[in-house]
């Protein structure tokens, strides 16, 4: 340290120094101010890294979910749309055929033939319900309709039962047709028969929200259906009151089914009320990330605003000090 | 006592007045110049006889040799560090912000979130194009990652051969110098010219490598690294470097692909860590293309294997056939652990179904060997690939800790430790900086301050003016004596 002279590059050099540093931090401050974001993120990271690839990688996951809730949402919302028409056709058929008068003629018998044939339609329609470009009731095939065309469960019936001569006889074959696999599985149900996975709608969450044409349920309410529209066949040749028997046997049974489909409408309830109690779950942790993440990485306006004066003035005073100092000079008070 | 001799004496006085204004003008001259020793004249009284006038006894060279030795010793610090932060940066910079989607574990991200939406609707063929495209997006910035620490270890090697040029450059100049300051001094000239441009080349090599400056005789130094090379004793070393045009993952100092610096034919040894020719920009590049860049790839490879391994099961597939590649793979081929090195450049989608190699995006829900199309409705494989991905399964690779790491969890903690490494990088370089700064401003202090100089030349003018006085006073005195 030289007490008797100090260089002239030296102060220009602090100076120089001191306000390109002042001047970094004005523009930082700046950005932040505008943005609203922290301009210097990387100090950010270099603390938290781990939790902000945390909350990104969370996020990012819930958008998924999202897309995975409204269509789980969709296609339950339709799945019981489809069974309350079931249940519906089911309904009328069951009351019509179990109040069918006991002294029934020949063509009235026809008629409820005819009229179970029509329900048995509109119930394979609302089965093979399609819900944006997906059947919905045929398991994993989802580019399948789940059942054949009416007529050949009634024709495949009709082959099962030909030669029977007893109602018994006729129920027992039309059991075994509905039951074997190379029956009505494998002729009349064109689905997969296992059924869709479960939605997936959060971590570890999974949601069931299916059922197939091929379930047992369905199966029994069409073979009780069925059995009721060939019940007049000519070819079976029964006589009036096997014919009567028949008929409101099916109905009978048919409030069976009833049950059997209310009790499948209400798990498909609870599912329904699962996908939404999921759904809230999943957009509060959204909420609550999206806040965490601009906790971290936001920038408070009044600090940035108060420490952009604090730098502007600071700024100011060098640029005073570095003009004084430039006067300073011998050379100016030589002459 | 005579009048000839106070003759004289006025005239040293003048010599005197002017060779001092020569100094004060070559000072102000260089008021600007950064590392020029300020200049001042010393004098004595001369002893003639009768003892009368003014001696120059020579130009004295004003540098704190203290200083100055500090000062290099924290140059060589601070362009070191410069240059391993500045790496370190950039590889930070190639994995990306962790908040945006298009860093590595952003597009980790990406893939898991599609493969969720994949799973809810896996009859949709845009969903599976759309996946496979994530997959491959993710394993392409991982190739990208790799493939720029391959291209720092290029950066630094050719930076490496022109460090050594210029080193075998400076250490002639200075040989140069060094007979140049023996001569003059010898002719009894000034030398501070000379001393000025040895010290300049000598900061100059003490970028590239520290240096520390041993006294010889007549004015010569020598150069001697502070690892304890010896590049200029009397005669310079000649630094040898051969560099190689493209580096790629498995060459190394090592195994000798890689050379390593040369001092006269003869093998320095290694460059980075404590080699004897460690410090400065030299010592980083070593160090960057040696230490820094091959451990960051042997993170990113265990990265790369951990990803290929979690695909390559029949747990996952069940069309597996092991020795097939799985859904990752080391360019088509499956996984040899006995090819880890590089593998993160190698890493690629499997082509079966990639869909920019006329892969087909249905085998994402069928099975990758699956010989025809499946269920579309059926979700089981695309849940198999994302629970793959989130189960937790123990390192191979020891760089990662012993505990088990789900997918994310392998990103984010060689993220963060690349982010820790650069974090400690540039605190290391702040505290370097603020000394190197400190002891700059310090040097700058010695140099030349015109207000000084100024004063110097007001007393100089009135010296040149009152011996001149004298000059003519004698001259009268004699003009006196003749008349008589």
């Amino acid at each position: 340290m030289n007490s008797f002279s100090v260089g002239d590059l030296a102060h220009t050099y602090t100076l120089q120094r001191r306000s390109a540093a002042l001047k970094t931090q004005m523009s930082h401050l700046g950005n932040e101010l505008s943005t609203g974001q922290i301009s210097d993120k990387r100090a950010v990271f270099s603390a938290n890294i781990d939790h902000i690839m945390d909350i990104e990688a969370d996020l990012k996951a819930l958008e998924g979910y999202k897309v995975a809730v409204t269509e789980a949402t969709q296609f339950s919302q339709a799945i019981q749309i489809a069974l309350e028409r079931v249940d519906t056709s089911v309904g009328n058929l069951a009351t019509t055929l179990f109040a069918m008068s006991p002294h029934a003629t020949e063509p009235v018998m026809e008629q409820f033939s005819a009229e179970a044939e029509a329900e048995l339609t509109t119930i394979v329609s609302a089965l093979n319900t399609k819900l944006g470009g997906r059947f919905l009731f045929s398991g994993k095939a989802t580019d399948r309709p789940a059942l054949a065309d009416v007529s050949n469960i009634l024709d495949g019936l009709r082959d099962a039962v030909v030669g029977a001569t007893t109602i018994e006889e006729i129920s027992a074959r039309a059991n075994a047709w509905f039951n074997n696999t190379s029956g009505f599985t494998s002729a009349v149900y064109s689905g997969d028969i296992s059924e869709l996975s479960g939605f997936r709608l959060s971590k570890g969450e999974v949601v069931h929200v299916q059922t197939t044409a091929n379930s047992q349920v369905f199966r029994d309410t069409i073979k009780h259906i069925a059995i009721a529209a060939i019940s007049s066949d000519s070819a079976l040749g029964l006589d009036i009151n096997d014919q009567r028997t028949l008929v409101q046997d099916a109905g009978k049974r048919l409030f069976d089914s009833r049950t059997d489909l209310t009790a499948l409408l209400g798990t498909i309830g609870s599912a329904q009320s699962r996908i939404d109690v999921v759904s809230t779950r999943n957009s509060n942790k959204e909420s609550a990330l999206m806040m965490t993440k601009a906790a971290l990485l936001s920038a408070d306006p009044f600090e940035a605003a108060t420490k952009l004066e604090a730098v502007q003035f600071q700024l100011q005073s060098l640029y005073t000090v570095t003009a004084k100092m430039a006067e300073m000079s011998f050379l100016n008070y030589m002459r | 006592m005579t009048i000839s001799s106070a003759l004289n004496s006025a005239m040293s006085g003048l010599r005197a007045a002017t060779r001092a204004s020569e100094l004060v003008s070559s000072n102000i001259a260089n008021v600007m110049t950064p590392g020029y020793a300020r200049r001042t004249l010393s004098l004595s009284s001369a002893v003639t006889g009768a003892a009368s006038g003014v001696r120059i006894d020579g130009v004295q060279r004003h540098m704190d040799a203290q200083v100055v030795g500090d000062l290099r010793v924290a140059s060589s610090e601070f362009s070191y560090r410069t240059n391993t932060s500045a790496f370190l940066s950039r590889l930070e910079r190639l994995f990306g912000a962790a908040d945006q989607p298009d860093s590595l574990s952003g597009r980790l991200a990406e893939f898991e979130k599609n493969l969720i939406t994949a799973s809810s609707r896996p009859d949709a063929p845009e969903r599976l194009d759309i996946l496979a495209m994530t997959a491959r997006d993710l394993s392409v910035s991982i190739n990208t990652v790799s493939d720029g620490i391959q291209a720092s270890r290029i950066q630094a090697e050719s930076s490496i051969t022109q460090q050594v040029t210029r080193l075998n450059n400076a250490l002639r100049g200075v040989q140069k110098l060094n007979i140049s300051i023996t001569a003059t001094a010898a002719k009894q000239s000034p030398t501070a010219a000379f001393l000025d441009q040895r010290r300049a080349l000598i900061d100059e090599i003490n970028e590239i490598v520290p240096v520390r400056v041993v006294e010889r005789d007549h004015g010569a130094v020598a150069l001697f690294s502070t690892g304890g090379s010896i590049l200029l004793d009397g005669r310079a070393a000649n630094i040898g470097f051969e560099a190689k045009k493209t580096i790629t993952a498995h060459m190394s100092l090592e195994n000798g692909m890689l050379s390593g610096l040369t001092i006269d034919g003869f093998p320095a040894g290694a460059s980075s860590g404590s080699g004897r020719m460690n410090g400065g920009r030299l010592g980083a590049e070593f160090e960057i293309r040696d230490t820094l860049a091959p451990s960051a790839q042997v993170q990113m490879d265990a990265l790369a294997r951990d990803l290929i391994e979690r695909f390559e099961s029949t747990d996952v597939d069940p069309t597996f056939v092991s020795g097939n590649p799985g859904l990752f793979t080391d360019s088509g081929s499956g996984f040899d652990p006995m090819a880890e090195v590089g593998l993160a450049s190698r890493l690629a989608l499997n082509p079966i179904v990639d869909p920019t190699k006329d892969g087909e995006s249905w085998r994402l829900r069928d099975g990758l060997s699956a010989n025809a199309r499946g269920s579309t409705g059926d979700a089981t494989l695309l849940n198999a690939w994302a629970d793959a991905l989130t189960t937790p399964r123990s390192q191979p690779s020891s760089s990662l800790g012993p505990s088990a790491l789900s997918a994310a969890g392998v990103f984010a903690s060689i993220t963060s430790q690349v982010v820790s490494d650069r974090m400690r990088e540039d605190q290391l370089l702040s505290f370097t900086s603020a000394q190197f700064h400190e002891l700059t401003n310090l040097e700058l202090s010695n140099g030349v301050d015109t207000d000084v100089e100024l004063q110097n030349l007001m007393v100089i003018e009135q010296a040149y003016a009152a011996n001149a006085r004298v000059i003519e006073a004698v001259d009268q005195m004699f003009n006196t004596l003749l008349r008589i």
